[in-house]
Formats: C-alpha cells, sequence, structure tokens
C-alpha cells in the first residue's frame, strides 16, 4: 500500500467519523434548545409556567419611619432592590398566618386603628385590587392553607414596627379592618426599615400633611429633582403590516385554519373567523381582540376563582405570552350570556410605573374573560418601549398637576377650593397618534371624586 | 404727677407699636397652613405650604446657623443651605395653593419665605426651625425620665 493509499483511508475515516459525532449531537440536544421558538410578539416574556404570585403583586409599600416621615417604594430600578427585600419579609408573615397550624387569631377593629398603625412606625403594603383571600391562599399557602380567617379579599396589609408588632390587614371587599396580634416584634423589618431610612430615600407626604386636604389615604413625592424618568419611543407588539406574521397568530387561534375567512376592513383592521366557533380581530393599532361564539363546552367543575386564574394564564402563554413587568391589576365576577365567570385584567410597567394608552385609560393591556374554565373573551395590546431620552427637566410637582386638573375641571375659585383628589401618582402614557413609533413619556394619574385625569409630568398639559 | 405718666405713656406706645410691627408690615401675601415660628423637629425635611393670590412668586430659603471663633470669640452666622437639587423658587398657580419640602440642617435653622404678588408688593416671613436628631430627643427623654422629682421636693422642704 503506497502512502497516497493511507491518506485517502485516513481522510474517509474522519469523514465518517465526523459524520457519527455530528449526528449524535443532534440526536442528544433536543431541537428547541438549538433553535428557539420564533416569538411573533416582540419582547413578550419567554416563560413557560407561570407562578401566580408573580403577578400578584403590591402596587407600592409605604416606610413609615415613624412619625411624618415616610417613602413610598415600587418595583423600579432604584428602589427594587429594597422593595423585594421587605416584600419577602412580608411574605412570610402572609405564609404564617396561610399555613400556621397554630390558630391565629383575627379580631375586627376601627379604622381608627388602621390610620394609627400607618402613622407610626411601619411597613405598609397596598395590593391593586381587593384580591380574593382564596387568591392569597393559593399563594401564600401553596393549596395547604388553613380555614377559618374572616378576610373576604385583601387590599392591603400594615405591619406594625413598634413593641406590639400587630399586623393589620384591610378587607377591600367588607370594607373591615382585621388585627392580628404577634407575640415577636419583626427585626428584620425593622432591620430594613432603618437602613433605608441611612440611605435618605425621597420622602413621601400625605396630603393631610402638605395642608392640601384631610385626606391621609396615600401619598405624593414633593423632592421632584429625585426623579429621573426619560422620555421613550414605543412599537407596536404586533407588526399589523406584516401579513405573514399576522396569519400565523391567527392560526393560534383556530384549530383547522382552512375554515378560516380572512376579512380585510376599510379601517384596515383584520378579521379571521370560521363561521361557528371564534372570531380574531387585529386592528391597525395592533388592538387584538378574541372572542367565542358558543360559551358551552366549559368544565362546570371549574367556576372558581384559581381555575380561572389558571385557564387565563395558559392561554395567554399560547396567545402572546406575558410581557415584560406585567402583573394582575384587576379580577371580578362578570356574567357573560348568562354564564358566570371572571373577568381578569393585566397590565404591564416600565420601570416599575403603569402604562396608560391615550384615548383608552379603562382598558387593562391583556383582559381575558373566562367561563368554566375556558377562555371566552381575549383583548391584547401591548407596545414596547425600544429608545429612551434622558429629559434635563424636572418633573411636573403634583400640586401643579392639581392646578391643570382644577383648570380642566371648572377653573379656580375664588374661595379655596380645589380638586378633591382621591389618588394620584406617577405612570407612562402612550400616545398611539403617529404610524409605526409612538411617544411614551411620564404622565400624573389623577383620580378625582368624577373622573381619571392624565397630565403630562414634563409639559404640564392635560393629556387625557 | 403728670411729668411722670408721660414717659409711662411713650414707653408703652412703644412697645405696642413694637408688637404690632410685623402685622403691619405684612399686607397677607401668603396664608401659611403651619405657622413656621419655632418648631422643634425630628424630621430632616418639612413642607412649607399656604395659600396666595395666583401668579405671587415665593422664594423658600433655608439658613443654618454655623458657629467661627474670631479673636477667640464664638461668633454666630447664617449660612444659605443651598437645596440640593430643589428650586428656591415657585409660581403660585391658579387654584391658589402651593407647597414646597425644605430640608434642614441638623440644629438652628431659619427658613425665609419671600413672596412677591403680582401688583409688585413684597412679603417676607422668616422662622426658626430646630432640627434635633432621633437620638438627642431620645437622651432628653431619658434625662427627664431619670430626673428624680421626689428627691428635689425633699430638697425643698427639708
Amino acid at each position: 500500500m503506497n502512502k497516497e493509499k493511507v491518506k485517502n483511508w485516513i481522510l474517509i475515516g474522519l469523514v465518517l467519523l465526523s459524520f457519527g459525532l455530528t449526528t449524535q449531537l443532534w440526536l442528544s440536544v433536543p431541537i428547541d434548545k438549538i433553535i428557539p421558538e420564533e416569538q411573533a410578539f416582540s419582547g413578550q416574556d419567554s416563560k413557560e409556567d407561570y407562578d401566580l404570585s408573580s403577578f400578584v403583586l403590591p402596587q407600592y409599600i409605604v416606610v413609615n419611619f415613624g412619625g411624618q416621615s415616610h417613602t413610598k417604594l415600587i418595583n423600579d430600578s432604584s428602589n427594587g432592590r429594597v422593595f423585594i427585600e421587605i416584600y419577602q419579609e412580608v411574605s412570610k408573615i402572609l405564609e404564617h398566618i396561610f399555613t400556621s397550624e397554630q390558630d391565629i387569631a383575627f379580631s375586627q377593629v376601627q379604622l381608627e386603628e388602621w390610620i394609627a398603625a400607618r402613622e407610626s412606625k411601619s411597613i405598609e403594603v397596598d395590593y391593586r385590587w381587593a384580591f380574593d383571600l382564596s387568591i392569597f391562599r393559593e399563594v401564600f399557602g401553596r393549596g395547604k392553607a388553613r380555614e377559618g380567617i374572616p378576610i373576604a379579599g385583601i387590599k392591603g396589609l400594615i405591619v406594625s414596627l413598634g413593641r406590639d408588632g400587630a399586623v393589620y390587614i384591610y378587607d377591600g371587599v367588607k370594607g373591615a379592618v382585621y388585627k392580628s396580634e404577634r407575640p415577636y416584634v419583626n427585626a428584620s423589618l425593622n432591620r430594613l426599615a432603618d437602613r433605608l431610612e441611612e440611605r435618605d430615600p425621597v420622602k413621601y407626604w400625605s396630603l393631610r400633611e402638605i395642608g392640601y386636604s384631610e385626606d391621609s389615604s396615600f401619598y405624593v413625592p414633593l423632592d421632584m429633582s429625585s426623579f429621573n424618568l426619560p422620555v421613550g419611543t414605543a412599537v407596536k407588539e404586533l407588526d399589523t403590516d406584516a401579513q405573514a406574521i399576522l396569519d400565523a397568530q391567527a392560526s393560534g387561534f383556530f384549530s383547522d385554519m382552512s375554515m378560516v375567512r380572512k376579512i380585510t376592513e376599510m379601517s384596515g383592521s383584520f378579521i379571521y373567523t370560521d363561521s361557528q366557533s371564534a372570531l380574531l380581530r387585529i386592528d391597525s393599532s395592533g388592538f387584538m381582540e378574541y372572542m367565542v361564539y358558543s360559551y358551552a363546552g366549559g368544565d362546570k367543575n371549574r367556576t372558581d376563582i384559581n381555575s380561572a386564574i389558571d385557564a387565563a394564564l395558559k392561554f395567554i402563554n399560547v396567545h402572546g405570552g406575558m410581557p415584560e413587568q406585567s402583573y394582575l391589576e384587576e379580577i371580578r365576577e362578570v356574567i357573560e350570556n348568562d354564564y358566570r365567570g371572571h373577568l381578569l385584567k393585566f397590565n404591564y410597567a416600565y420601570n416599575g410605573l403603569p402604562f396608560f394608552r391615550r384615548g383608552d385609560l379603562e382598558t387593562s393591556a391583556i383582559e381575558v374573560t373566562v367561563v368554566e374554565g375556558k377562555v371566552v373573551k381575549y383583548t391584547r395590546n401591548i407596545h414596547h418601549i425600544t429608545k429612551a431620552r434622558i429629559v434635563q427637566k424636572p418633573l411636573l410637582y403634583p400640586v401643579e398637576a392639581a392646578d391643570v386638573v382644577a383648570g380642566a375641571i371648572g377653573g379656580a375659585s375664588e374661595t379655596k377650593s380645589l380638586p378633591v383628589i382621591l389618588d394620584m401618582y406617577l405612570g407612562y402614557c402612550i400616545d398611539t397618534e403617529g404610524t409605526k413609533e409612538y411617544r411614551a413619556f411620564p404622565v400624573w394619574h389623577i383620580k378625582t371624586e368624577d373622573r381619571a385625569f392624565i397630565v403630562d409630568a414634563y409639559e404640564g398639559r392635560l393629556v387625557e | 404727677m403728670i411729668r411722670k405718666v408721660y414717659p409711662v405713656i411713650i414707653l408703652s406706645l412703644i412697645l405696642v407699636l413694637n408688637m404690632l410691627t410685623p402685622v403691619l408690615a405684612a399686607p397677607g401675601i401668603v396664608e401659611l397652613i403651619k405657622p413656621i415660628t419655632d418648631i422643634k423637629t425630628v424630621n430632616k425635611n418639612i413642607i412649607i405650604s399656604g395659600w396666595a393670590e395666583a401668579d405671587t412668586s415665593i422664594e423658600v430659603r433655608v439658613y443654618s446657623r454655623v458657629s467661627q471663633k474670631v479673636e477667640g470669640e464664638e461668633v454666630y452666622n447664617w449660612e444659605e443651605y443651598i437645596q440640593p437639587g430643589k428650586e428656591a423658587g415657585l409660581v403660585v398657580g391658579p387654584t391658589g395653593f402651593f407647597a414646597r419640602e425644605v430640608e434642614l440642617k441638623n440644629g438652628t435653622n431659619k427658613v425665609v419665605i419671600k413672596a412677591v404678588n403680582p401688583e409688585d408688593e413684597e412679603e417676607i416671613i422668616e422662622g426658626m426651625v430646630t432640627l434635633s436628631s432621633k437620638e438627642e430627643v431620645r437622651e432628653a427623654v431619658q434625662n427627664l425620665l431619670n430626673f428624680n422629682f421626689l428627691d428635689i421636693i425633699k430638697e425643698i422642704i427639708k
């Protein structure tokens, strides 16, 4: 055998070996690990199984350092860590309440006691909605929660950091306050509060402390120099110009696409329907609406609130997923075509601040109606911030924002009358005017007795 | 007799006028929600809020008392405490309500509110605000608790 033949055989051997090893590699590693599933919804959370505790979160935590010194924490980039640390400690208390084998006594107390507790050194947690107790049982009891807690729905709670260490729970359904005496002071929460106070955080004030009104139910900052909120550019989650993407999305809602008709409306909206079971409409703004015609076929054993949440989360997971920083905003019982069901509203935030859409303040980003374990309505309208620009000017003071609202609801009067404000907080508004890129800017959301207002927090103009 | 009464009347008038001076000098441009006279607090930040005519310009400045040794003697001066990141001035909006948060320095602070209404009338309101640390207050309370009134009474009636 000459040298050339040996070389050829070695070459053939190496080629065969490489084939063998490559085949082995393809067989041992699943395809979805190599090529990630294409996501038509840009920026969606890639999680597959959603945990309810990720969505039932406080909208804010108020830390009272004692007396008239408090700060408000949201889950943003500057305070997110301490927010999570404090909420972890509060969660331990709730876990103890829901899972303890000892009988934890609750006594109904007057609202004055709640007010007194929040005016002393304490941690106050406020949820976005008076969520049903069964949701808290699921989140903090992990299915083994004890019975006998007299609360119907939790809107907020206060952990007193004083000597008694009591926990006050505000039942937003009954409008009652329940107190649970605790035999020990929460040292970890006290430490976290002290550490936070040393960092000299932005102070928040109640309207009563400011002298605006007698209301002390919520807090606003007066030192706006500490806020550095960028103005962003937002894009639609769904590119409505890309027909292939829209068709691919539609195929996820119908089992047999050969039966589905596609109708293009004059307004630029697309309707997909099989005329039998469901309809999907996607308009040019990216707003998606899915409705089923028949409510039959659900599971009558799955009419409870946790089954509804489970069904909604699974449906969202398959149809677009959850955007980053999303949260459960509201859940309520509804009657749909004589069927009792649940409406779940999810919204999302940018750096901890909730989004509002101009012209559509009442609608949440994702709304799901579930009847007997079956999703019968689903709407989705999400934008993603693609660019952010720092603005070199201070944000509007809350009193200035209230001036704008006063001007909108009938101008200033001579009698020192101010608009009655029930709540006000910062958020982001997406102005959906334009074609592809929208402006996302910080706003003051002001809720008065009659309606809600949105004021541009940089320009001071009334947006909504 | 009458000659003796005159100086008393004149002195009394001077005293009364002196007391009325701040009232007379203030045209009432600003009405504060909480007066800022001689406040003692442990909160580093306080609120100055109140009412004024729309378009009134208001400046809130804080001066802290600093001591200096001049030829061996301690001399006190007021030094402006520039509020970090905050503007001193504001213009009252259409509702007439205004509010501003100011930060204090430990010790004695002088808060000066200068208001100029649209008619160009000016009013200056001054007040002293003492900021103590929580430790100082705790110590003071402790001292008070340790104070034995019984011993003092015994000492007096001895």
